[in-house]
């Protein structure tokens, strides 16, 4: 913990690649709730990818089990009210969940980093502009954003990642913005700057590259939050649509069945719990690796 | 939420009459006193301005709004505040004789004034079903009103009769502008009923305490009665079986039915609801316009066994367009039992054997059924792509807009067969956006059952028989099945609600043991 | 100081009639027509012919170029006057006044809940370290920031409610009315929405907590012989709570999101629910009202949030 902030100087100079891999190796994997995460992550990534061959059963069809069938040695988490396996339509979930967070969070850097950058370089009206458009969108809280968002849109699982994404853009303009901001001042880019270096090669050469732990960070950070706004949106009645498979409906719909089939409900929910839990350790895990001063930041 | 969603969605296609009512039954020994404390998915928003009323401000102010006469539970009217009423066919006209000696509890007389004005004011804000038949309405007497008609049907006095009535004495002199009348009608309701409003929070409570000068002697039992809001189902069973509550109305979660039934709790059961897949097919570039693509998808679904799985048991499964509840139900009659073979052959029939994709237009309370059709369909080579809609969007286009491919609703079952005609007949008042086809035969028929020659629907019952046979002859409609719906009381608690239909409930009679 | 707080209050300006566009026109997009529902929930839909439909939307201003509609929506709400919800036919400005003193009410609740809560047991686990309550308390914000709000409501309803019987399942009642009863009642909702506020400021405090102590400062102050207590909250955590600060300016926006799934649970009138009931009915007059006021409630906060940094960091200079 006693690690000494870097300045933004330091930052610019060229430290030697190898002992960087290694302090971000060793502070990485420092903490066991990190390395649980990893693993975590990995088993859900690879169930996801292999979901055809480690579902048991067809997550679609229904009455492969018996209405609300108990948990059993041929339905190890029972099944749902119209007798699809809970097992296998947890497995699929698990590429919904990943889809998700994965989609909604490119989705939204994509569309952040460059109005944020955009931003941080540019005169006042487009500054002002772009920045305090950001700040009016992040002036709505995520679930409401999105709810509104996913009304006009319509069901499905594309128009609720449509909705996250968007909702969540300012947070990535926002960190870019400040960061382009503060390397802008920074000497060593307006030498850059005077010596003829192009816009776009600044960009892409000092400001990305500096820019790229925050964001990294807030990025996995954020995956956790939008597997969770997925999950309300399920409750409220927006999301996934038949016959998909999403741990937020399951849910929901397992909800109702809470005191005969708990399983129903808490399966799905312990999968939650389980990811969301494991991108925000290792979020922590790469914050405190790749910048600690981002603490209390992000 | 889900119930939350539902409710409305239920609630809407049920009672598109304006439902009024009470009565006698009720158990024969009642203990008075107690405040009955109940649970309900749906809460009066509006008290007592009939012009904008929607259905659950028409059932659950029953307490306070009574009406000029209901069903009994075989789907004949019988007289509330009516004391009978007397039709000529011939002359086109129905006259209502009063009970006398009642009293709204501002005061004023029940008479064939205030009946009048009542009516009137359905006319005139357009909200009086067949209002559009009344040439005049003629005061006879202080306790008889004569409708003067354009037409007559039996089912003119069902319409007319469910109206309830408030009292038009508190509403005139509630403001001097129309604004402010409706203003305060909306959140005051005066009515001849057992009970008055004592304290109504909007989508929280209401309570209700009772009439002392109530016309029917010795009635109600109970000193007060509360309804809570509780929109969440799950939190609703909890809180019924926590002890909080008394009563909890017009429950459709099975699953909370069989854990509460579990528990000793009390059931008395409701109508539940039609549920039915309509297809556009008045479109003529629909596939659905095909008799043989509607035959094959209602051959496709293997019903009872999905209404199994639905409902674990309490769903009856469709095979008409009647359940086996309604006076009108066709006995043994089954066009299109479960038939994988028999769906592909009609596609095959219709040139489709390639397959067909359909959407169906859902709420999310409809969305595990909308699985299960759609497992069941992409058996025979249907694939169904799901459209699950907010109700604001479900409802434009049930009632507004339209639909294209396939619709899942669910609807009201009455005791009386005026179903037929408000959902499926020749001018519908819920789907009536034209997209489903009728044939010439099935809409003679509905007409033939209307004619002035019947007195009530039990004399048209064959009629209306013959037209539901033709809709299954036709594959007009895609029935599904008819959910559970009960209400859940503890077992101190004596209830006759929902005696018919989920939305007659005849307060006076309800009490409680001692607890 | 005075310049950067006139600063912020122009971009605050700028911001609000940013979102007061987005809210006219996102909202203006939802598809159905709210009209059709209007009539469809008040039911008697033979009776309701094209022409009352017509009527109805100039009755409500529908039938004006929709920049004029913006332009007058404006101008009414500067008039404190929201316009009338379709669904309700209530003034929109009753209906808030109905719900928004409930949602204040347990979302203050929460947020100070959240707040005092997190930052103790951030302290607590960060100065215990690996101690007992350190890893019964830790565990416990991980469950806090994972686990999906609507379920946390439902379990804590069957085992506080139900099976302990201790506290009213759902509803709310009005403290003027009945103090205890309503306090006993708001135990589940306030503990339900601050639980992840709890645990994402205890985890944050407890971060800045553990770094703070480790710096030259604090260590100073240990050695010159001070107590534990006065160690830490005379100069350890009035440092650590800056970025604490910033979770509260956040956690705002979270309460008034949480109150949508919280309020649809426990069976609370208040505003959240009235929203999602709106967004589902399309009655957009009351969808516009209630996110304009959210989000300039959530604009007020952050100000003052940004505000505030200087108080409790002088180092912070307002440029």
């Amino acid at each position: 913990m006693a690690e000494s902030p870097i300045t933004a100087a330091g930052y610019l100079e060229e430290a030697p690649r190898v002992s960087e891999w290694h302090r971000f190796r060793r502070v990485f994997l420092s903490r066991g709730v990190v390395i649980f995460g990893l693993v975590v992550l990995l088993i859900v990534a690879f169930v996801a990818i292999f979901a055809e061959w480690l579902a048991p059963y067809d997550p679609y069809k229904v009455g492969v089990a018996p209405s609300l069938a108990q948990p059993s040695w041929e339905h190890p988490l029972g099944a749902d009210n119209i007798g699809r396996d809970t097992l296998s339509r947890l497995i699929y979930g698990s590429r919904t969940a990943l889809m998700v967070g994965f989609i909604s969070v490119i989705a939204a850097s994509i569309i952040g980093i460059p109005l944020g950058m955009i931003a941080g370089y540019s005169g006042t009206v487009l500054n002002t502009l772009i920045m305090r458009t950001m700040d009016a969108m992040m002036c709505f809280p995520m679930l409401l954003f999105a709810l509104v968002l996913a009304a006009v849109l319509g069901s499905g699982i594309w128009n609720v990642i449509i909705a996250l994404s968007v909702a969540t853009i300012p947070g990535y303009a926002r960190v870019t913005h400040g960061l382009a901001l503060s390397i802008k001042e920074n000497d060593y880019i307006l030498a850059q700057q005077s010596m003829g270096s192009s816009y776009i090669r600044t960009v892409f050469k000092h400001i990305l590259p500096n820019a790229f732990p925050p964001l990294i960070v807030l990025m996995t950070m954020q995956l956790g939050n939008l597997i969770l706004a997925e999950a309300g949106l399920s409750f409220l009645g927006i999301g996934i649509t038949p016959p998909g498979a999403a741990w937020g409906a399951m849910v929901n719909t397992g909800y109702g069945y809470l005191k005969s089939n708990p399983v129903l409900s808490f399966a799905p929910c312990i999968a939650i719990m389980l990811v969301v839990f494991a991108f925000n350790m290792v979020g922590d895990g790469l914050r405190d690796a790749l910048d600690p001063r981002l603490r209390g930041l992000l | 939420m889900k119930k939350l969603l539902l409710v409305p969605a239920a609630l809407i296609l049920v009672c598109i009459l304006v439902f009024t009512g009470c009565g006698g039954g009720g158990e024969a020994t009642g203990a008075s006193g107690g405040t009955l404390r109940c649970i309900s998915g749906a809460i009066p928003n509006n008290l007592g301005y009939p012009p904008e009323k929607a259905p659950s401000d028409n059932f659950l102010m029953l307490p306070v709004l009574e009406r000029l006469a209901e069903w009994d539970e075989g789907g004949n009217m019988i007289p509330v505040l009516a004391e009978s009423w007397d039709v000529d066919a011939d002359a086109m006209t129905i006259t209502w004789n009063l009970k006398q000696s009642i009293k709204f509890t501002d005061g004023s007389d029940w008479n064939a004034e205030a009946l009048r004005w009542n009516f009137q004011l359905g006319i005139d804000n357009n909200r009086l079903t067949d209002g559009q038949y009344v040439e005049s309405l003629e005061v006879v007497n202080a306790h008889a009103l004569k409708m003067h008609l354009t037409a007559f049907s039996w089912m003119m006095i069902e319409n007319y009769g469910l109206i309830q009535v408030i009292s038009p004495t508190a509403f005139e002199n509630s403001g001097t502008t129309a604004e402010e009348r409706a203003t305060w009608a909306r959140a005051n309701a005066v009515g001849t009923g057992p009970f008055t409003v004592a304290d109504w929070k909007r989508d929280d409570h209401i309570k209700f305490v009772k009439n002392p000068n109530y016309w029917q002697e010795g009635l109600p039992y109970l000193d007060a009665i509360e309804i809570r809001y509780i929109p969440d189902a799950m939190v609703a069973a909890a809180t019924i079986e926590a002890g909080d509550a008394d009563m909890w109305f017009a429950v459709s979660s099975v699953q909370n039915i069989i854990d509460l039934q579990d528990k000793g709790l009390k059931i008395n059961w409701g109508p539940g609801m039609f549920i039915t897949l309509l297809p556009d097919s008045s479109n003529p570039d629909s596939p659905l316009a095909i008799k043989e693509v509607r035959e094959a998808i209602e051959y496709g679904l293997d019903r009872p066994a999905i209404a199994g799985m639905l409902g674990q048991g309490l769903y009856e499964p469709l095979h008409q367009m009647a359940s086996s509840t309604w006076p009108g139900y066709v006995e043994g009659y089954d066009p299109r039992p479960y038939s994988q073979d028999m769906a592909r052959e009609k596609l095959t029939q219709a040139g489709f054997s390639t397959g067909l994709t359909f959407k169906i237009l859902a709420t999310s309370a409809g969305t595990d059924a909308v699985a299960a059709i759609q497992s069941y369909l992409g058996e025979v080579g249907i694939t169904i792509e799901p459209d699950i809609a907010d109700l604001g969007r479900y409802f434009g286009a049930v009632f507004g807009t339209g639909w294209s491919d396939l619709v899942y609703t669910a609807s009201g079952i009455n005791p009386s067969a005026t179903d037929l005609f408000i959902h499926y007949g020749p001018s519908p008042m819920t789907f009536r956006t034209g997209n489903i086809l009728k044939s010439p035969e099935y809409l003679a028929l509905c007409a033939e059952a209307l004619d002035p020659m019947y007195k009530n629907v039990m004399e048209a019952m064959p009629k209306i028989k013959a037209a539901i046979r033709q809709a299954g002859e036709d594959a007009m409609i895609i029935p599904l099945w008819r959910t559970a719906e009960a209400s859940i009381m503890q077992t101190y608690v004596h209830s006759n609600y929902p005696k018919i239909h989920g939305i007659m409930w005849s307060p006076e009679d309800d009490w409680m043991d001692a607890h | 100081m005075t310049t950067y707080i006139l600063r912020r209050l122009v971009q605050a300006i700028i911001i609000l009639i940013i979102v007061s566009l987005m809210v006219f026109f996102v909202i203006r997009l939802l598809p159905g027509d709210p009209l059709i529902i209007y009539v469809a929930q008040t039911a008697q839909l033979e009776a309701m012919p094209p022409e009352m439909i017509e009527q109805l939307r100039v009755q409500y201003g529908l039938d004006k170029p929709i920049m004029v509609q913006y332009v007058n929506w404006m101008a009414n709400m500067f008039r404190g006057d929201f316009g009338e919800s379709i669904y309700y036919h209530e003034k929109v400005s009753t209906l808030m006044r109905e719900r928004f003193p409930v949602t204040l009410h347990i979302g203050v609740l929460s947020l100070i809940i959240g707040a005092v809560l997190g930052i103790l047991v951030g302290i607590i686990t960060a100065v215990r370290r690996g101690k007992w309550l350190d890893k019964i308390l830790t565990p416990l914000t991980y469950i806090g920031i994972t686990i999906p709000v609507f379920f946390l409501g439902i379990l804590m309803i069957y085992a506080f409610g139900v099976k302990l019987g201790w506290l009213p399942i759902s509803g709310y009642t009005s403290p003027f009315e009945d103090f205890w009863y309503s306090t006993r009642q708001l135990v589940m909702p306030v503990l339900c929405m601050s639980f992840f506020s709890i645990a994402a400021n205890a985890r944050q405090m407890r971060s800045s907590m553990l770094e703070v102590i480790s710096q030259d400062y604090v260590r100073t102050a240990w050695s010159k012989g001070l107590t534990e207590r006065r160690v830490i909250f005379k100069h350890a955590m009035k440092n650590s709570l800056i970025p604490v600060i910033t979770l509260v300016g956040v956690g705002v926006g979270i309460l008034f999101g949480g109150s949508v799934l919280v309020e649809t649970i426990f069976a609370i009138p208040g505003v959240g629910r009235l929203l999602v009931s709106s967004i589902f009915g399309q009655d957009y007059v009351v969808v516009q009202a209630i996110t304009l006021v959210i989000a300039v409630a959530i604009l007020v906060v952050n100000l003052l949030v940004d505000i505030s940094y200087g108080w409790f960091d002088p180092r912070i200079r307002y440029g």
